[in-house]
């Protein structure tokens, strides 16, 4: 009995290269009906004050939970300030928002509805809209955001054991993003991020920061998880191509009062760019959302 | 369950030692004969296994009246205790007493084999390890007949690439699963049969992928289907998972920081795994934490600011044992555990254990813990070297008392000495040679090996390991200890060395077999010499055109090779027994080398124009290494023990229903 059950539930395993073991609330533990409200109420329009916008119109499921633009934009076209974060692999998050502010997806979930740059609504409206409690909506969103998933990539395939899986060149680019490039230093482990807060200097312009984001200009490390479908990037979608993200790395970042001590010119051969360039759009694999 | 037969009364017991039931009742209450009760409504029945009195007597052997004074526990440790318990006592903290009249400790192991690789066989019998010195084998050690047998194939570590790990025996005591290693990044986990006599036929259960640099079979499930195993991978991500022992399927259940568990234990019904892990990526201190094996939760079982490692569970799944130094000193505790989660405050079983690493729990319960034995210090003894000989007897520093030590430097002026040493952590000291005052300086690194001063006296090079898990070249500064990179390597071993005007460094990048030069201003990179067998390396000739190299080659004698640095042109000089202590003259017209004939070692000027090396004299018994002062008139090395053993702590768990 106990090893049937035990193989029944290997059997809804992961992608490939994810873990099995998904950090949930004890109190908020994914149910079938649980997720299903709240796929239903991430594509619901009526969560936003004008009736245009759902979770999905920023985080759009065919953009791997992205939108494709700088800035986020909000209801009546208000932008806000900052780039959409993917949604992929966000159950295995440790902190949430580019900033860190929350400290899981229940707290997150309820913040860009209210937000009057993003779906501008309020707590008592979420009941009159939709017929939950602002908890029940957010508990119901943050269990079908922990059902958004991505694995089986090219570089999953390689790591366990298919050495076809990459093509040369993303070979020689993974072996610079651990070398070299010493990108493993921050995007590390099987979503590709330490979930730590760092300076990049993005941030920095004309001798001051345009964002202080967590504070003194330190912002969240993405994950790299279908990093190739996500354009633009930085926290502010300053940046339109992977080209340019590794051309302001190999210069060493935007040097700053509190850049990362990581941080440093990495001297990257064209060859070695384009390689990365190359492993980093293996990074794109089965996106997977809504089953628990 | 233990399921070898039981001894089931003390007549039973006596017939078996070959004594009357009278004397092996007072070896149970004197010398800790492993006797069990079953508790009865009215009074209780003893039983024994005979494999534990098997263990029990050879043990005997090596510590054989285990009277106090022979307990592992020495005199100030014992006073320490009292005090602590006298303390707790008061706080209200008071270590579980059921059994502590019975209750035993034995070393059942000591010797230079002794690992923390292996694990104890559930009847207490065997141990594996492996033979790092000579062939890489993994072995199983007979606690009872004190024999050795390898269970794998044999052949010389050199040369092969191919060595023995990790391993762990299974719960009925017939199988070894254990990692082999066949090449760089080329491993995989195998199983192979404990008993019989005829040449193990081992079995391959899991291949690793060239992007696994390690893996660690742990333990076993209790049924025998699943091995809970440690994978590091070469981004530097450790992981938690478990290897299906029928098809090697791989199923990883938690990805954590560089710096994964050491131990994982399935529990009694294996429905879980425990593990300790660092409370953050950038701290050391453990704690302990418990999850289903299907991954459906985790639990924080032990989490506290002081060390907790993890042990074990008690044979009868109820307590999570581990250790903790939270009350001052390392002691044995238990949480008791039930339906998947804590159920209690963690219980005081023992208040000084001391450090140790668990290498699991017999099905009786017995706790076998791996001990190092390091009280290594450094000593100084005056050279003269017109004469080439040691001048006068070693001389041990009176005060600051550092066990642990590595081989140190000299400052440039020659009134310093830097070295880690430290039992509980690599530190870093600074000893002033005349007075012997010691100042441990407040680095940042987790790991560090031997140091070397910038010709400024200002700061030391090491190579060593961040908080992050970063190897690398590291700069510290003397002073205040501040660290920070100078260059990150693939491992550790890059054995740093200052250029004579103290702006570059030199360095061996393991995984390149490259000897480098790096300028300290502009960060720009010279290979000097690439070459596969580089051991340590020496500081520069004093003239500053020589680097001299320790070359270990897969077959043939050790060696040293001369390196021009200018153009990276190379001489290897061989010398018989070489060890990988040597130094320049002041003159620079030769190296002193250690070498080793048997336990003898002996010192040898190698002239570097091709001249015959020439011995110099016989290096003090129980001394180790040397590092010789800028002058040339005094040498410092290591004197002290070094070492292991296997402690077995029995009879330390509560009474059932507890």
């Amino acid at each position: 009995m106990l090893v049937a059950l035990v193989f029944a539930l290997f059997l809804v395993s992961p992608p490939l290269g994810l873990d099995l073991y998904r950090p949930v609330p004890e109190d908020n533990p994914i149910t079938q009906d649980r997720v299903a409200v709240g796929r239903k109420l991430f594509f619901d329009k009526r969560l936003s004050r004008d009736r245009s916008l759902a979770c999905a119109t920023c985080h759009d499921p065919k953009r791997s939970f992205t939108d494709g633009l700088p800035i986020a934009v909000g209801i009546e076209k208000r932008t806000g300030t900052r780039n959409v974060p993917t949604l992929v692999n966000r159950v295995y998050g440790r902190v949430f928002f580019l900033d860190g502010r929350a400290a899981s997806l229940e707290k997150q979930a309820i913040e860009p509805i209210l937000n009057p740059l993003e779906m501008g609504l309020t707590l008592p409206e979420i009941k009159t809209r939709v017929g939950l409690g602002p908890e029940e909506v957010t508990r119901a969103l943050a269990s079908y955001v922990r059902t958004i998933v991505s694995g089986n990539s090219p570089y999953d395939r390689y790591t366990t054991g298919d050495t076809k899986a990459l093509s040369t060149e993303a070979k020689a680019g993974l072996a610079v993003f651990r070398g070299k490039g010493r990108c493993t230093t921050c995007h590390a482990g099987p979503n590709l991020t330490d979930e730590r807060l760092h300076n990049t200097g993005v941030a920095w312009r004309n001798g001051q920061l345009s964002d202080v984001g967590a504070g003194e200009g330190n912002f969240k490390v993405p994950t790299l998880r279908e990093i190739a479908r996500t354009a633009p990037y930085m926290h502010d979608g300053s940046l339109k191509t992977l080209e340019e993200v590794i051309d302001y790395y190999d210069r060493g970042g935007n040097a700053n009062p509190n850049l990362d001590e990581d941080l440093h010119p990495l001297h990257l051969t064209p060859q070695e760019k384009s390689a990365l360039v190359k492993f980093l759009r293996s990074l794109s694999g089965d996106v997977r959302e809504g089953k628990p | 369950m233990n399921e070898e037969k039981q001894l089931g009364s003390w007549k039973a017991i006596g017939a078996y030692l070959e004594r009357d039931a009278r004397t092996v009742r007072r070896w149970e209450k004197e010398e800790g004969l492993p006797v069990h009760r079953h508790t009865h409504k009215r009074g209780s029945s003893v039983y024994a296994y005979p494999g534990e009195i098997d263990a029990w007597r050879a043990s005997r052997r090596i510590v054989p009246e285990p009277a106090p004074a022979r307990l592992l526990w020495k005199t100030p440790a014992f006073a320490l205790t009292l005090i602590l318990c006298l303390i707790m006592v008061g706080n209200g903290v008071r270590p579980v007493s059921a059994q502590q009249s019975k209750m035993s400790d034995r070393a059942v192991w000591t010797g230079p084999k002794v690992d923390l690789f292996g694990r104890v066989s559930p009847d207490g019998r065997f141990i594996t390890y492996v033979d790092w010195p000579d062939t890489a084998n993994l072995m199983v050690h007979d606690v009872v007949a004190d024999t050795d047998r390898s269970l794998t194939p044999n052949f010389t570590e050199a040369g092969s690439g191919q060595l023995s790990s990790w391993s762990t025996i299974s719960r009925d005591g017939k199988q070894v699963a254990y990692a082999w290693y066949t090449g760089y990044r080329r491993q995989d986990l195998r199983i192979v049969g404990l008993q019989g006599n005829g040449p193990p036929t081992p079995r391959q259960v899991f291949v690793g992928t060239d992007d696994m640099i390690d893996l660690a079979p742990f333990d076993w499930s209790s049924d025998g289907r699943w091995l809970a195993v440690e994978i590091k991978r070469a981004d530097g991500t450790g992981q938690i998972a478990l290897v299906a022992v029928a098809d090697g399927s791989l199923r990883v259940l938690k990805s954590v920081g560089w710096n994964g568990p050491k131990r994982i234990f399935f529990s009694g019904d294996s429905k879980y795994i425990a593990y300790d892990l660092t409370a953050g990526d950038t701290s050391d201190q453990r704690d302990i934490f418990v999850m289903a094996i299907d991954g459906s939760r985790e639990v924080a079982a032990v989490v506290h600011p002081a060390q907790d490692n993890l042990l074990g569970w008690s044979p009868d799944g109820t307590r999570l044992l581990f250790s903790s130094d939270r009350t001052g000193s390392v002691g044995l505790w238990a949480l008791p555990f039930g339906d998947g989660k804590p159920q209690g405050m963690p219980e005081l079983l023992r208040p000084d254990i001391g450090p140790g690493t668990s290498l699991g729990l017999t099905a009786s319960g017995a706790l076998y813990l791996y001990k190092s034995i390091n009280t290594r210090e450094v000593a100084t003894v005056p050279i003269d070297l017109n004469k080439g000989k040691l001048s006068g007897p070693p001389s041990s520093f009176v005060q600051g008392y550092l066990p642990n030590a590595q081989l140190p430097s000299w400052s440039a002026d020659g009134k310093y000495l830097a070295y880690s040493a430290c039992a509980d952590k690599n530190c870093l000291a600074v000893r002033t040679v005349d007075t012997g005052e010691v100042r441990k300086v407040p680095h940042t690194l987790l790991y560090l090996g031997a140091s070397q001063w910038s010709p400024d006296g200002r700061s030391l090079v090491v190579s060593g390991r961040d908080s992050k898990g970063r190897d690398g070249v590291y700069r510290i500064d003397a002073q205040t200890g501040v660290t920070s990179a100078v260059v990150y390597t693939q491992g550790l071993g890059a054995f740093p060395r200052w250029s004579v005007d103290g702006k570059k460094i030199y360095y061996y990048e393991p995984s390149a077999s490259s000897l480098k030069e790096r300028d300290l201003a502009s960060g720009a990179e010279r290979e000097i010499v690439r070459h596969p067998n580089l051991g340590r390396v020496s500081a520069p000739s004093p003239d500053g055109v020589y680097l001299m190299a320790w070359v270990d080659p897969p077959t043939g004698d050790q060696g040293l090779l001369l390196v021009t640095l200018a153009d990276g042109q190379q001489r290897e000089f061989p010398v018989k027994g070489l060890t990988d202590s040597f130094a320049w003259t002041p003159d620079g017209q030769a190296v002193l080398a250690l070498t080793k004939d048997g336990a003898r070692k002996n010192l040898f000027r190698v002239p570097i124009n091709g001249e015959a090396p020439q011995k110099l004299d016989t290096w003090p018994d129980g001394a180790d290494g040397f590092s010789l002062s800028p002058d040339g008139r005094r040498v410092a090395f290591l004197m002290g023990k070094r070492g292991a053993e296997v402690w077995a702590l029995e009879n330390f768990l509560p009474a059932t229903g507890h």
